[in-house]
Order: C-alpha cells, then sequence, then structure tokens
C-alpha cells in the first residue's frame, strides 16, 4: 500500500492542477455573451477615414512638432469613435485602456490590419479604463479632448504609440536625463507630469491646447468616457483589449497577432463565422442589448 | 506502517514533504501566470507596480508558451520528485536536487531580467523566486543531512 500511495499522490495532485487551470480558464473568459456590444447611440457617423499613424514616434515635449494635416472643422464629440470604411462588411470594435500594456500591443496588431484590408475594415474603439490603471481615464480624457477639436484618432494614436512613454513619464524628463533620473522612470509617472505630456501632443496635433487642457476636465468630455465605461460594464467586460468582430468576441491570443486577427478576418470574410452578424456589424446602430 | 523509516531519514522525510508543499505553491502559483497569459487578463499586482510589464514583456513566452507553463511543469515534476523522495525514493532525490538546480539558475536569470533589463517586478514572479530559492535550500540541507550519518559511520 505505502508503495503505491506517493503515486496515487501524485496523480491526485496532476488532476486538481488541470482540472483547477481549465475551471480556471473558463472564469476568465467574458462572461458576456458572445454577441456583440452594440453602439447604443443612434446615428453612427463614420469618421472620415484616416490612416493609421503607424511610426511610432517618440515625442518629447518641445521637440519640433511635425507638420499637421489641414486642421478639421471643430465639431460635436463623435457619438461612436469609428475609422475605416463607411460601407465595410468588418466592424470591429475594440474596448481599449490607454495604459494596458497589451492594448499597445495590440495597436500596431490592429494598424497593420486596418492597413491590409483599407475600406472593408471598420473599427469601432471605445473607452474601458480599469481601475487598477490610475493614468487611463486622464488618457481617454485627453483623447475625447482632441476629439472635440476633431482629432481623436490621431491622439489615440499618439497614446498608444506612446504609452510605456507616457506612463513612465519618460516624455516629461527628456532623453537628455541622467542615468539617476531615468531610473526614477520606472515607476508610475505623476498625473501632473502626464497632463503636460499630454498637451505636448496636442501641440504637436496642432490642437488649441488652453482649450484642450480645459476639455480635458470637463463634465461633457468625463460623461463621455464614463458612457462608454458603463457601457462595457453592462457587458460584463473586464479586461482589455476585448475585440469583438461583427459582434463575435474573439479571444485574446487571437488579437495578439496580425496572422491571428487575418485568419479570423477571412473566417468572417467567407462566412464562416460563428456568430450571425451581429446588430452592431450594421451600418447603422440598433438598439442596446437588454 | 510496515517499513518506519530509519531514526535519521525523519528530518529528511519532513524536509522532503515541506518542499512538495512548497512546490504546490509554485505549481499554484504558475497555473495562474499561464491562464492569466492565455486569456490576456491584465495582472493586479499587490506589492509591486510592475506586473503588467513583466507579463507581457518578450520574455513572458518562449516562442508561443507561455513562460507560466514550463513552471507548471517544473513545479509539477518538482512535487512528484519530493513526494517520492519523502517516501524514500533515494534516486528521486538525485532528480530532485537536479531539477531545483535547473530552476534555481532559470529563476536567477528571470530575476536579473525583471531588475535590469525591464526594470520592474511582478509580484507572481517575485513569489516564484522565492519558493524556488526556498526549494534550494532545503534540497541543499536535505543532502547534508543525508551524507552525515554516513560520514560519520567512516569516522
Amino acid at each position: 500500500m505505502r508503495r503505491y500511495l506517493p503515486l496515487a499522490i501524485i496523480g491526485a495532485v496532476f488532476l486538481i492542477a488541470i482540472g483547477s487551470g481549465l475551471m480556471l480558464f473558463r472564469s476568465k473568459q467574458p462572461t458576456s455573451a458572445p454577441t456583440a456590444p452594440v453602439p447604443p447611440i443612434v446615428p453612427v457617423v463614420p469618421a472620415t477615414p484616416v490612416p493609421p499613424v503607424v511610426a511610432a514616434t517618440p515625442i518629447v515635449p518641445g521637440a519640433q512638432t511635425a507638420p499637421a494635416t489641414p486642421a478639421t472643422p471643430e465639431r460635436e464629440p463623435e457619438s461612436l469613435h469609428v475609422r475605416g470604411g463607411a460601407n465595410a462588411r468588418l466592424t470591429l470594435e475594440e474596448y481599449g485602456d490607454f495604459q494596458c500594456i497589451p492594448c499597445s500591443k495590440f495597436y500596431p496588431v490592429l494598424a497593420k490590419v486596418e492597413e491590409d484590408y483599407g475600406d472593408r475594415l471598420r473599427v469601432v474603439f471605445r473607452h474601458k479604463p480599469l481601475h487598477k490603471h490610475e493614468l487611463a481615464p486622464l488618457a481617454a480624457r485627453a483623447a475625447e479632448a482632441a476629439g472635440l477639436q476633431g482629432r481623436f484618432w490621431e491622439m489615440h494614436d499618439l497614446l498608444f504609440q506612446n504609452s510605456l512613454r507616457w506612463t513612465k513619464g519618460v516624455d516629461t524628463i527628456g532623453p537628455d536625463a541622467t542615468p539617476s533620473r531615468r531610473l526614477q522612470s520606472t515607476v508610475l509617472a505623476m498625473e501632473i507630469e502626464v497632463r503636460d505630456v499630454f498637451a505636448s501632443y496636442a501641440e504637436r496635433l496642432k490642437l488649441d491646447v488652453e482649450r484642450f487642457k480645459a476639455d480635458i476636465d470637463s463634465d461633457a468630455v468625463k460623461a463621455r468616457v464614463e458612457s462608454d465605461n458603463a457601457h462595457a460594464d453592462t457587458l460584463k467586460i473586464d479586461r482589455t483589449p476585448t475585440v469583438y468582430l461583427n459582434g463575435r468576441l474573439l479571444p485574446f491570443a487571437t488579437v495578439s497577432t496580425v496572422e491571428g486577427l487575418h485568419r479570423e478576418i477571412e473566417v468572417e470574410l467567407s462566412g464562416k463565422g460563428t456568430v450571425e452578424a451581429a446588430p452592431s456589424a450594421q451600418p447603422t446602430a440598433s438598439e442596446q442589448p437588454k | 506502517m510496515n517499513n518506519p523509516q530509519p531514526a535519521q531519514d525523519r528530518p529528511c522525510t519532513w524536509l522532503y514533504g515541506l518542499a512538495a508543499v512548497l512546490s504546490l505553491g509554485g505549481l499554484a502559483d504558475s497555473i495562474y501566470l499561464t491562464v492569466a497569459h492565455l486569456t490576456g487578463e491584465n495582472v493586479t499586482c499587490l506589492a509591486s507596480s510592475g506586473c503588467s510589464e513583466v507579463l507581457s514583456s518578450a520574455y513572458a513566452s518562449v516562442g508561443k508558451i507561455p513562460l507560466g507553463a514550463f513552471g507548471v511543469l517544473g513545479y509539477f515534476v518538482a512535487f512528484s520528485l519530493a513526494t517520492l523522495a519523502a517516501f524514500g525514493h533515494a534516486r528521486a532525490r538525485l532528480f530532485l536536487i537536479m531539477m531545483v538546480a535547473g530552476m534555481l539558475a532559470t529563476t536567477l536569470w528571470l530575476l536579473y531580467v525583471q531588475a535590469f533589463v525591464l526594470h520592474a517586478f511582478c509580484d507572481f514572479c517575485l513569489l516564484s523566486a522565492g519558493i524556488t530559492l526556498s526549494l534550494s535550500a532545503i534540497v541543499v540541507t536535505g543532502y547534508f543531512l543525508e551524507r552525515r550519518p554516513a560520514a560519520e559511520e567512516a569516522l
């Protein structure tokens, strides 16, 4: 009996480990329905297709700003942030957090896919600033404040391209900082420093910086971010990026590579998607799921 | 209870039992990290602020396999060997020493990466490092405890 006891213990632990791993995996999957989020707001006005800014140029305050594209007229905050083909068959909806590292890693993946599919793909971005990311709500408001001046997507791109820099305050201390200061910058930057960095991004985008600084704390902008956040909560989204393609929730492993996302898109284009086209995939939004 | 352990083996039995329990802790830690990696969960650190940086870095996986999966395998093998060693299998003790030596080397490398490459620490990785260091101390202690009676007999 004693001879087999250790083997029995090892076998039991093996089974428990496998079982608990599988249970944990299932519990960590988003509990929302596999059907996609439905834009709650009525007219979805696709923004002018704006090519994603792919080159990740680090931004340093005070540096020469790049020539801006012609300013678009000021407008009301978009009810939904959309870019890509207005009549695209494919709608990819991302719930993202600007301070989330997986989101910043997903950013170039999506940028490449947007480039590859052009007008055949429409991308929707919604805010889901996670509670544990102290600077994420501020970043979301910065994007919205830029959006009030017609530059949401440009700010969105800058925030993701430089997320590792502004979260650590690298942009604040500049490229010539001493090594000791750089070492200190491995801790999270102060919010006041980050505000300056965001203002420098606004300047780079040729925004009205004073207005941007005021808008970032405005009730309208806060409400816009909270609206997305609340919508994500109704879907029980608790991680970012959470990505839906034509209403179908894509596993994280899929969206982490260009190849994986290509594969899912091809499945969708071939009509073999596992879920019927969801309302959000339609050009016009419908009602929010009950 | 048919074959009671010799008196001098009892401390080693307890030591290897402790090693098995510690390995279970490492196994649970690794399972959590593997699942978090596969589901894309943003792991929350309790004591440090670098979990996201560490766990989403290039060092967090080997190819497409998360490093945590290797941890699961390593801790399970360590648990099995420690259990067998606790039940008196001499060869298992030897393999356990070799296994823990490999885990210690990996742990030291990962600590170096966190400290000097990523400049960020992850609680769950530090917990795993602590467990591996404890396992190392245990197998070294066990090794010397086993050698002592033999040395005394030689005298």
